[in-house]
């Protein structure tokens, strides 16, 4: 398929299953840009990390990302088209045709499953990083290691993010990114 | 000459939008409820182009269809201020400065990506990213508490199996199926329970006489309290930064009350 088509559709299709945004996004932007070889697993780990510490949505973040790499300012254009067409045309269509949309019984009935599949579809998303997190291959071997520093980062950010509210989740990422470069560069 | 008042306010208000959603584009960083507070702030504080009772309907139709709630939002405040171009110039605005700085980063990345120094960061990064996942698994969790309905945790546990197996390969399975597969199973859920509840209403309906024809509005309206209550719970334990204030809420529910007709408003009445 035209890569510039493909980009469309994919996007779009991450998209329009993702109901209510922000991180319900990522198991299936994880499965589409893996199994195209847009991205593979560890890219699109540290790319969620740069996101974060970005402005503006994580679904355009992304899609910029890939658009550019695969096909120029052109594939940044399909791809983030794809990103926005979904949300902008049911938005219109519920301002100018429903506007009760969100008070109707059946969508609230239809959330409330919703909002638990795609709790399930995050956590199989974490569980897969944590696994790319803890275990890595060596770089010299390619034999897996046990990777105990990502084991520590993980549980010293996830505490911070629980008990110190104050402190944007900013900070962990770009910490963490410090530290790796000093443990793994230097240290180890 | 009253048309080309018109156009010139027209012109002006779709070049104020753009101006302001680039603003709220650009410094919101995480995406997600961290923007609709950010747009809370400048449309509804500073320009004063909704009323905080718009903006919480916004966020509900946000969390209920489909995309980026940011992109939503501004869909749909665009669509209130000038229209459908309106709604156009808004929701491309604000997902402009993102754009700008994700191909500059790209460029960058590209330049360095064979750098030891960016395979070490991007190493230590992944521990934050998979707790700011966690984290956001927990966050989102939060209404589990107050779960009771068996199918939900069906549906749950069902959707956990299926997500993990197809994650690790060992069946190939497409993400799209299992929300498919759980938007059906809601529909029907519901349709069982809004129909069971009508049963229910029609026997006591002699009792506080509530004529037939308004059954349907009594079932919707208190589904529709309970789902205003969660909304406003949910707003104020995710980072949703503004603590929602009581009177509105009650505002928010009279009105939904008294878009419907007097059988809700008389059985409130009773219990208080």
């Amino acid at each position: 398929m035209n890569i510039y088509l493909d980009l469309f559709l994919s996007f779009m299709k991450i998209s329009f299953f993702t109901i209510g945004g922000g991180y319900a996004m990522i198991p299936l932007i994880q499965s589409t840009v893996t199994e195209k070889g847009w991205m593979t697993q560890d890219m699109l780990i540290s790319f969620i990390g740069i996101a974060e510490s970005t402005p503006g949505p994580f679904s355009v973040n992304i899609s910029t990302f890939v658009g550019y790499n695969m096909g120029g300012a052109l594939g940044v254009l399909c791809a983030s088209m794809g990103i926005l067409l979904p949300p902008f045309v049911t938005i219109l269509l519920i301002y100018y045709v429903g506007k009760k949309f969100a008070t109707n019984p059946y969508v609230i009935g239809v959330m409330s499953f919703l909002r638990a599949s795609a709790i399930a579809l995050i956590f199989s998303a974490f569980v897969s990083i944590a696994y790319s997190t803890i275990i890595i291959s060596n770089k010299l071997t390619g034999t897996p290691d046990f990777n105990w520093l990502g084991l520590v980062i993980m549980v010293l950010s996830f505490l911070g993010m629980r008990f110190l509210k104050k402190i944007h989740p900013v900070v962990y990422i770009l910490l963490s990114a410090g530290l790796g470069i000093l443990f793994y560069g230097f240290v180890l | 000459m009253k048309t080309k008042i018109n156009i010139k306010t027209y012109l002006y208000n779709i070049l104020q939008l753009a101006w302001t959603f680039f603003k709220i584009g650009a410094i919101t960083f995480g995406g997600g409820y961290a923007m609709i507070s950010v747009i809370e702030h400048n449309v509804v504080e500073k320009k004063k182009w909704i009323s905080h009772e718009d903006m919480l309907n916004i966020v509900a139709i946000a969390e209920s269809t489909p995309g980026a709630i940011a992109l939503n939002a501004s869909t749909y405040i665009g669509a209130r201020i000038a229209g459908f171009l309106g709604a156009l110039i808004a929701s491309i605005a604000s997902m402009l400065p993102s754009i700008i700085i994700i191909v500059c980063i790209s460029l960058l990345y590209n330049h360095f990506v064979d750098s030891p120094y960016l395979y070490w960061a991007g190493l230590g990064m992944r521990g934050a990213v998979a707790a700011l996942i966690l984290n956001a698994v927990i966050n989102l969790g939060k209404f589990l508490k107050t779960e009771r309905r068996p199918a939900i945790w069906a549906v749950l546990i069902i959707s956990l199996t299926l997500a993990l197996l197809a994650n690790f390969e060992v069946i190939h399975f497409d993400n799209i199926f299992i929300i498919l597969g759980t938007m059906v199973i809601g529909l029907i859920y519901t349709m069982i329970e809004i129909s069971l509840k009508k049963k229910k209403a029609s026997k006591t309906s002699d009792l506080i006489s509530i004529e037939p024809e308004n059954e349907n509005d009594d079932v919707s309206t208190t589904l529709i309290n309970s789902e205003l209550e969660n909304n406003v719970k949910i707003l104020s334990t995710s980072s949703y930064k503004q603590p929602v204030e009581q009177d509105s809420i009650v505002n928010v529910e009279e009105k939904v009350h008294s878009k419907n007709n007097g059988v809700a408003n008389e059985e409130n009445g009773g219990e208080k």
